[in-house]
């Protein structure tokens, strides 16, 4: 073994445009140790990535030391990759899974709503793009996205769902990338809460299920204070747990007292939660998700949005 | 003689203002009973004990935000409790967290700022207020 902590990383996030910055470590299925692929000042070549893409028997690393310094390398290399019509949509969206992770993480740590509000709205406007993109399919994205159920990851995947169901809908342009931001934002409020309870790896209490039904209120009564936050954004903070019957949280508002950007977020926020691993559960399937959401859709989901929800799961993200 | 006018005035502008509120049954049930004071416990977030009464108040916006939907800028609310720190009302319309509002009342005016709000029927909200600052009449 090379005797570091390595971390893995995807291959969408190699370019033959420009060095990683970090040294990237290969090992092929079965092998113990994993060996050096590409030196910090090294790019790859459009031959090796060629092979990476078709071979599902080699996994990609770095070391988890150099975690900061790839995902620094990512967010300034974003821009000029996004923009680059040579990059295929796969790679974009692996490479904004990644960005959209390291900067809510950075942005929530440094826990400064107004930067948070900054960061998410470019980030928003990027997602919007990407869902509305024919050559990415829908069973690629959900490749890429992670399913491990931190804050950031489930956040980031939220924001991808909401798009790709508002475009649906009929959303477009700003309006979509408004939404797309709301994903980003609408757990905001989980900043308050201590993450022992937000990770609990079993049933939580009554008094610590109290705490957890704050974030809509916590999450709105920051972004009230930032004039760069809209209304959908605002709202999707605030309502995505309420339930079109009326009883959810924190209100008890429905159907239609619901905003419309709310009750896209809800059903995306569900179906995201239920197919990521969580510390007491594994992942389900889509079919499996579908199955339970539709059990409960006329208490707790728009028809509507569940429907095209349902249709935009079956078609084109795969069970 | 000036609280006397005072409460006329205040009289006369409430009644210029609809009643809208739709009492659910609970309440009407709560508001006709001899009711206790509402420790506070261990899932509450108050921090004061809660007084009960049963007055009507007018809640003015102060700061409007066009990003908060449906803010009527005046209207007509009842006063469900009060502890030093906040007042409990209930309203035909749904207010949301940190929108700051006036609440006058017969013998006092509050600026408040909006705690949190509970949908309890249709026109029918329970709002939680935090009292930032209050005048009192002199003479009440």
């Amino acid at each position: 073994m090379l005797g570091i902590p390595l971390i893995p990383i995807s291959h969408l996030t190699l370019s033959s445009l420009f060095p990683v910055g970090t040294d990237v470590y290969l090992r092929p299925k079965g092998a113990k140790e994993a060996m050096l692929f590409l030196a910090a000042d090294q790019i790859a070549t459009d031959e090796a990535l060629e092979l990476l893409a078709v071979s599902k028997d080699i996994k990609l690393f770095i070391s988890q030391n150099e975690s900061q310094k790839f995902q620094k390398h990512l967010r300034d290399n974003f821009d000029l990759w996004f923009e680059n019509d040579a990059v295929p949509a796969k790679n974009k969206a692996a490479m904004l899974s990644e960005v959209i992770r390291n900067v809510l993480s950075d942005e929530f740590t440094r826990n400064d709503t107004n930067s948070i509000v900054d960061a998410t709205k470019q980030l928003g406007v990027h997602v919007a793009k990407l869902a509305t993109e024919k050559s990415l399919t829908g069973a690629e994205l959900c490749q890429i996205l992670h399913h491990d159920y931190g804050t950031f990851t489930h956040s980031g995947n939220v924001a991808f769902y909401c798009s790709l169901l508002a475009a649906e809908l009929g959303y477009v342009n700003e309006e979509l990338a408004e939404i797309a931001t709301g994903g980003l934002l609408h757990d905001l409020g989980k900043l308050d809460i201590d993450e022992r309870v937000l990770n609990k790896p079993g049933k939580l209490d009554e008094f610590e299920f109290r705490i957890i039904k704050e974030h809509p209120l916590g999450g709105f009564r920051r972004l009230t204070k930032v004039n760069e936050a809209t209304q959908v954004q605002l709202l999707m903070t605030y309502q995505h747990h309420e339930r079109i019957d009326g009883k959810g949280y924190p209100v008890g508002i429905g159907g239609d007292e619901i905003h419309i950007a709310s009750r896209i977020c809800s059903v995306a926020d569900v179906f995201e939660a239920m197919t990521s691993n969580r510390p007491y559960r594994g992942a389900l399937s889509h079919k499996q998700t579908l199955a339970i959401m539709t059990e409960s859709v006329t208490q707790a989901f728009d028809k509507e949005v569940f429907e095209c929800w349902k249709t935009i799961v079956s078609s084109r993200l795969g069970n | 003689m000036l609280e006397n006018h005072r409460q006329q005035s205040f009289g006369q502008l409430i009644a210029s203002l609809e009643m809208r509120i739709q009492l659910t049954e609970s309440l009407m049930e709560l508001f006709g009973s001899e009711r206790s004071v509402a420790r506070t416990n261990l899932f509450e977030l108050r921090a004061s004990t809660r007084f009960p009464c049963h007055g009507e108040c007018i809640t003015r916006v102060v700061d409007v935000d066009f990003r908060i939907p449906g803010q009527e800028l005046e209207s007509r609310a009842i006063v469900q409790d009060l502890s030093r720190k906040g007042v409990g009302i209930i309203t035909h319309q749904q207010w949301y967290p940190e929108q700051a509002l006036e609440l006058q009342m017969p013998s006092a005016t509050l600026s408040t700022r909006v705690a949190r709000g509970r949908k309890l029927g249709p026109f029918c909200y329970e709002v939680g207020l935090i009292i930032v600052a209050h005048e009192i009449s002199e003479e009440s």
